[in-house]
């Protein structure tokens, strides 16, 4: 009954995903819908359950590799079946979360490995020989996990090849790096999302023209809006209130919220907002779909589950694609003003920074008032200058006039 | 310090806590003008007369009911078994009134009781007068159980025991009677209960012993030190309270264990102590820990036979190097 399990596609972009940590070992049951392994694409880390029952024969895919969608990352069967066997023997592969050729396969992978199978016992002595099973005394883990050694790579001097903690200090004393400078660097594997993050950061600047708008919005209207709402017990961020100016200002620009492909420019009568969300892994772009027809209470409400689901990694992959125009902000971490880097193949993005109550001068007065700073990156290629000032102005007016939202 | 033999530092406390407190007063069989077949109660009656020193009749359940009796009315009695073979006699004594007279009355009944007396190998003492039942008194709540190694060990627990207001089980070995070794002079000097005495530190096998073993298991350490390997010797000197902090401290250490003792093997108190260690520090272990211990067999009269049931220095030594996968 082998299966061979293939990395799944986790959203329609996905082409290669990590795997990030396998949770069983080659030679252990496995159970169909526990979890089997953990992986990274570029967009998502996710936990995927196992596809099927069995014993986890062989790994492929070890952990921090790369496979592409569909390709064989391990293999499940019998105890002592050989996994080679199955993996020649059987085109059909069972991937995880998606059954749905699943049965025909099955069918075929038992027709296609009964015959080798049947000679297996012949050639080897036991079935449990083949199985492996390691044996180590407590201490020679103990001492293996204190010195960071894989112990199950080494050979046990102990009675039955028991692995014992002089093969553990043998190893260790082995492996101790020579002496170095003083200084001591440390090299870090590469997350999937890291690659990701550093590849389309480099596309972007590489290949758009980017250029930058700033200017100083007073929020002194904002700041009263939000006070009304919240003494009726509404509570939205003044991040809530830049998005619905923004999706505002970009259905009166379509410009801004178009794409540009080597033919064509592409508008869109709708409004798709991102919004940048700094996570324990990384930078991600959760989307608030239709956020052009959604009132300041649904952006808000949107917003904080996705930024909150962002933070405990459950966002579905759709969830972080489709976005027509992003906004990042870096005013909780006293950032007043900085420039973003556009999310391609968007025309722009939004930086925000922190509000602040600072001198301003009205009617040749000094007074007091709670600025804060905008700044546009966008493609020159799509957005002239003199548009994307009205644009940034505009946004600016919403602002300093919420009535206008009416 | 004197330099003492074990059965002179045993007759000293006697009579320095005669001397200190009237309540107490020793009985047993033919301990007054003999002094005891071993010697523990010399010439004591000359200086604290019959009264105090009494002779009883051959009926030990009469004579430790006695003296559960004695210590319920506020004497401080000291019971001498000519062998702790005989604990069987007074068994229901022990273990059921003496072991748990305070417990049943809610505490309201002190019971500063010690029965002391010797067991062990090394006369060809037979079946019946030969044997180590100190596990049997660990097993049951309610006594407190000491088993002194060294003449030292013997006078400071000893105080212990006397001054204890619970009752307490005190095995000497026949065998270490003659031994000598220095011994404190101040008349208040005591070891407390539940304190292991690390007779000798090491780094690569811990070896539990107790009274005769405590001897051979560090003559079994000299042995595997030539050898490159360096054994940590402990004593635990009481069973109850039992010290199994300083035991599971070493085998942390060294990763490896093995108990001795002259107790039968099977169920012995090193079964109990290879079980805690396992429980406390199983990450630790490189081996399983290895008991040594009488053969289930009862003990021969031949001297020859006697050894031949019995662990040797050898033995500890080819254990200590078994448990670290050395042949």
């Amino acid at each position: 009954m082998g299966e061979i399990i293939i990395m799944p596609k986790q959203g329609l972009q996905m082409t290669e995903g990590m795997i990030t940590s396998w949770l069983a070992a080659e030679g252990q049951e496995i159970k169909e819908g526990e979890p089997l392994f953990e992986m990274e694409t570029d967009k998502l880390a996710i936990t995927i359950d196992a596809p099927c029952s069995g014993t986890l024969l062989k790994i492929l895919c070890q952990e921090d590799e790369i496979a592409e969608v569909a390709s064989p990352i391990a293999v499940v069967g019998e105890p002592g079946e050989n996994y080679e066997d199955i993996l020649a023997g059987n085109p059909g592969a069972k991937a995880p979360a998606d059954s749905a050729e699943s049965a025909g396969s099955a069918a075929n992978t038992t027709d296609s490995v009964s015959e080798p199978a049947a000679e297996i016992p012949a050639s080897k002595a036991s079935p449990e020989t083949s199985q492996e099973r390691i044996f180590s005394s407590p201490r020679a883990r103990t001492t293996a996990q204190e010195k960071g050694i894989d112990y199950r790579a080494l050979e046990g001097s102990g009675p039955d090849g028991l692995i014992i903690e002089r093969d553990v200090l043998k190893a260790a004393a082995q492996a101790a790096p020579s002496k170095g400078a003083e200084g001591k660097t440390r090299q870090i594997p590469i997350t999937n999302m890291r690659r990701i993050i550093a590849r389309r950061m480099l596309d972007s600047l590489g290949t758009l023209a980017q250029a930058s708008h700033r200017l100083t919005v007073d929020m002194s209207e904002a700041v009263r809006l939000r006070e009304q709402l919240k003494a009726r017990d509404i509570k939205v961020s003044y991040n809530d209130i830049v998005i619905r100016c923004t999706a505002k200002a970009l259905t009166e620009f379509p410009m801004m919220n178009a794409t540009m492909d080597d033919s064509f420019i592409t508008v869109r009568d709708y409004v798709n907002i991102g919004v940048a969300v700094a996570t324990e892994q990384g930078l991600l772009v959760p989307v608030i779909q239709d956020a052009h027809l959604l009132s300041l209470q649904e952006i808000s409400r949107r917003s904080q589950d996705l930024s909150s689901r962002a933070k405990e990694n459950r966002l579905m992959p759709d969830e972080l694609t489709g976005g027509t125009f992003t906004i990042s902000n870096l005013g909780m971490y006293d950032i007043e003003s900085f420039t973003a880097i556009i999310n391609k193949p968007e025309a722009g993005i939004l930086a925000v920074g922190k509000m602040e109550k600072k001198p301003a001068v009205r009617n040749d007065e000094l007074v007091i008032r709670p600025l804060m700073q905008l700044s546009l990156t966008y493609d020159h290629r799509i957005v002239d200058g003199a548009p994307a000032a009205l644009f940034l102005r505009r946004i600016k007016e919403l602002l300093e006039n919420p009535g206008l939202l009416l | 310090m004197s330099i003492k033999t074990y059965a002179t530092a045993i007759r000293d406390v006697l009579a320095e806590e005669m001397r200190r407190d009237e309540r107490v007063f020793v009985m047993g069989e033919d301990v007054e003008t003999l002094g005891g077949i071993f010697g523990c109660t010399r010439d004591l009656y000359k200086e604290f007369g019959t009264e105090r020193i009494r002779n009883t009749p051959i009926s030990e359940a009469s004579f430790v009911g006695v003296g559960l009796g004695a210590a319920c009315a506020g004497m401080r009695p000291v019971v001498e078994l000519m062998y702790m073979d005989f604990t069987y006699v007074a068994m229901d004594q022990i273990l059921n009134q003496v072991a748990k007279t305070r417990y049943i009355f809610g505490g309201n009944a002190k019971i500063p009781l010690v029965i002391r007396g010797q067991e062990g190998i090394g006369r060809g003492n037979a079946a019946t007068h030969s044997q180590s039942v100190e596990t049997i008194f660990m097993h049951f709540p309610g006594l407190k159980v000491v088993c002194p190694s060294t003449p030292a060990d013997a006078a400071g627990l000893l105080r212990t025991a006397i001054r204890d207001d619970n009752p307490v089980m005190f095995f000497e070995h026949k065998a270490l009677y003659s031994q000598k070794g220095e011994v404190p002079d101040d008349p208040e000097f005591s070891l407390p209960f539940g304190k292991c005495d690390v007779k000798r530190p090491g780094t690569d096998v811990t070896i539990v012993a107790n009274l005769l073993y405590v001897g051979r298991a560090l003559k079994a350490a000299e042995e595997l030190e030539k050898q490159g390997i360096s054994a940590e010797v402990i004593d635990p000197r009481t069973l109850v309270p039992l010290d199994m902090d300083t035991i599971t401290a070493s085998v942390k250490k060294t990763g490896r264990l093995v108990v001795v003792h002259e107790a039968h093997r099977t169920a012995g108190w090193g079964a109990e102590i290879a079980a805690q260690v396992t429980e406390e520090a199983f990450p630790y272990l490189d081996a399983p820990p290895v008991r040594l211990g009488a053969a289930p067999c009862p003990l021969p009269f031949n001297l020859g036979l006697e050894n031949a049931a019995t662990p040797q220095v050898e033995d500890i030594v080819r254990a200590a190097k078994s448990v670290l996968y050395k042949a």
